[in-house]
């Protein structure tokens, strides 16, 4: 039961992992798969695999607005936005009730999905994996949407004059150029605040009877699909839980790259994603930013997302994993490792200058590795990388000269 | 002044929000290039060889009109000129990153007229291009799109389609009847997958887009190309003086990856029967953005 504003925040900030962590499990899944002919994949397989891809990415994006809405409402009861996790694989019952484990597509992985997005009631079609042990609590649920409706609970119960001290200006209820697609909502009382909270559960579970077009009906859809087209080959052979080094929040399992050119890929991927972590955390942290400075923000956590991360994501599972027998034939995937927890400096032109940093480091090892990389379409999407890369930096040179409003 | 009125389809394939602008496939926005399609490349291509799908038009540019000093050359060679951009040009917005959506610049920026006769004329924008001077406001300035407007009207009179929501019902229509008939499962799901495409005429999917232009005025600086003018309208271009195009790019048809252009070009003239000789350039093959190179 939460009764109090500690610990409603710290529920939102399990919800916050929670919510990162399901769309990076979702990506990862959706871009193991092919999407074009070749390799012994047909068009119908091809044309099959390409629409589960893009629906679980459009799973992934909502996940993406369900995090922004947990940020709203730790802005609005003073919290503070969080978008640290923990690193892959977690064994179900460590931090969360299920396991938390970057793996490709798979009848077994679309199940493990569907238990993330479950109703309680609903049945899986085959075991999934559960937790090998009650999760540490508080907040203890054994469903997202108990949680969820922990939080609602805790919003309902607190007094709500005392409860929402923060400012409605930090927050950020835009459709990220998705209009209709991408909903966030200002939480500005416990009325909108459940007004979130029930969208984000629908979205997620559906209502009894009424679970069509929801995340659990979604991957049950592709599941009997997949199943029903005779689990065709359509997957890139990447290893679960790829990472550049051993991690101490997550020290069993994962699977190490040793290929040298791979290696310099995966960590420039930790680099990228490092930055569009950041970039979000200084846009839902707003410390005086003008309103350009904002919209840049944003605009500039968007690119780094889906021009630099999804790019990366997608050349590494294309890439060798390492030598050693046990890895022929194997491609790595994305690590998506938290190497350092996300975190931005408290002077607010300090943080233009470490961007611009960051930005042109990246830049200049993408370049680097498009003059050594083969085949020709991963050089060129390097190059591109490197490119976008360059222009970040040239817009936050620009926008951090507008100064502090 | 020589001024060129142009007019055609074109095509363009390239992915849309939210997919990464280099994707080649299409995954999470509107556009895909289906199972066993050449991969999407962001190119303008205003002349053939494109990727052909069933029952959408046939792509080319050409000179409709030609006027020296204002007055109309009914008889000109130049009438029915090929008219190509060239060096692989692209939109070059990156998902708002460059330029949002129908603002983005034209990269490279280069016109070429090219009659049967031989009669050529060709410029570019310039002979670099600088991604972003102090001064400017956005990335290639220059070469934005000077705005987007609405335009339904002059579009359907322009490309004589008025509805594309019914052309394509009429696409689906056929579709239906050639999946009716095919046995080869690959291409049932490739005309499947088109299909879902055609499906999506709902007032948030790729059909808005029909009705609107992006404007475009671009000023040639380049190095001017000119050869057979003498014969086609006995007067040759002042070297040192800008050309200048002015264009509108719309009526954009997803599925076909095709839009239709207007525009015309204009050339100073020397003001006498004075033949100045034109410049003979190298390729105008281009590397991958050498435009970015002065980032």
């Amino acid at each position: 039961m939460i009764e109090s504003r500690d610990e409603l925040i710290a529920a939102l900030n399990e919800a916050a992992e929670l919510e990162h962590g399901l769309l990076v499990q979702y990506i990862f899944a959706a871009l193991s798969l092919k999407r074009d002919v070749g390799d012994g994949v047909s068009a119908r397989s091809a044309e099959l695999a390409r629409g589960w891809a893009g629906q679980m990415m459009k799973i992934a994006r909502d996940e993406m607005a369900h995090l922004g809405n947990v940020c709203n409402m730790l802005t609005a009861i003073g919290g503070a936005t969080r978008f640290g996790r923990p690193n892959f694989p977690q064994p179900g019952g460590r931090y969360y009730p299920f396991d938390f484990t970057l793996e490709r597509f798979s009848s077994k992985t679309l199940v493990r999905f569907m238990r993330f997005e479950q109703p309680r009631g609903e049945h899986l079609p085959e075991a999934a994996q559960t937790a090998d042990g009650p999760r540490v609590g508080p907040p203890e649920y054994d469903y997202v949407g108990e949680l969820y409706q922990a939080i609602a609970t805790g919003f309902s119960t607190i007094d709500e004059k005392e409860l929402f001290i923060g400012p409605r200006f930090a927050q950020d209820a835009d459709d990220w150029s998705n209009p209709g697609r991408f909903r966030l909502f200002l939480v500005k009382d416990r009325a909108s605040a459940i007004v979130a909270i029930d969208a984000i559960v629908a979205e997620g579970e559906g209502a009894p009877g009424h679970r069509e077009g929801s995340h659990f009906a979604t991957f049950r859809k592709i599941h009997e699909e997949y199943r029903a087209a005779g689990e065709p080959d359509v997957v890139h052979p990447v290893v679960s839980n790829p990472r550049t080094r051993s991690l101490e929040d997550a020290p069993i399992g994962g699977t190490i790259i040793t290929d040298e050119f791979t290696l310099r890929v995966a960590r420039l991927f930790n680099d990228v994603y490092a930055v569009s972590l950041w970039l979000l955390t200084q846009y839902y942290s707003y410390s005086g930013e003008s309103a350009a400075q904002r919209a840049e923000l944003q605009l500039l956590a968007r690119s780094a997302m889906g021009c630099g991360v999804r790019p990366l994501a997608e050349v590494l599972t294309t890439l060798p994993v390492g030598a050693d027998a046990e890895f022929a034939g194997s491609t790595a995937g994305a690590p998506f490792e938290i190497l350092r927890y996300p975190s931005i400096p408290n002077y607010v032109p300090n943080r233009w200058v470490l961007l611009d940093e960051s930005l042109r480091a990246a830049a200049a090892e993408a370049r680097a590795l498009s003059d050594d990389a083969t085949p020709a379409v991963v050089a060129d999407r390097l190059r591109f990388l490197a490119e976008n890369l360059r222009i970040m930096s040239a817009r936050v040179l620009r926008v951090a000269a507008q100064g502090v409003h | 002044m020589l001024t060129l009125k142009f007019s055609g389809t074109f095509q363009c394939r390239l992915s849309t929000d939210t997919d990464p602008p280099d994707e080649a496939r299409g995954v999470s926005g509107y556009a895909q290039a289906l199972a066993g399609e050449p991969s999407m490349d962001r190119i303008i291509r205003f002349q053939p060889p494109i990727v052909e799908r069933a029952y959408c038009p046939s792509v080319g540019v050409s000179v409709r009109r030609v006027f020296v000093n204002g007055n109309a050359d009914d008889t000109s060679t130049l009438l029915g000129a090929r008219v190509d951009l060239l060096g692989d040009p692209k939109f070059e917005g990156r998902n708002g990153l460059i330029a949002e959506d129908g603002d983005e610049p034209i990269v490279p920026f280069k016109l070429e007229i090219m009659a049967p006769d031989g009669t050529r004329l060709a410029r570019g924008h310039a002979e670099s291009y600088e991604f972003w001077r102090p001064e400017d406001q956005h990335p290639f300035q220059a070469l934005r799109a000077s705005g987007v407007n609405l335009s339904p009207g002059e579009i359907a009179e322009e490309t004589g389609v008025w509805d594309l929501s019914a052309v394509w019902a009429d696409r689906a229509r056929r579709l239906r009847v050639d999946l009716a008939v095919a046995t080869d499962d690959d291409v049932r799901a490739r005309i499947e997958r088109r299909l879902r495409g055609l499906e999506q005429v709902g007032p948030l999917g790729p059909l808005r887009f029909y009705g609107a232009r992006m404007l475009y005025f671009v000023e040639l600086g380049g190095t001017p190309e000119w050869s057979g003018l003498d014969t086609a309208i006995r007067r040759s271009p002042v070297p040192e003086r800008a050309w200048r195009v002015e264009m509108w790019l719309g009526g954009w048809d997803a599925d076909a990856f095709q839009g239709f252009v207007k525009g015309y070009l204009h050339v100073p003239l020397v003001p006498d029967a004075e033949v100045v000789t034109g410049v003979s350039v190298a390729s105008n093959a281009t590397k991958l953005r050498p435009e970015l190179a002065n980032l």
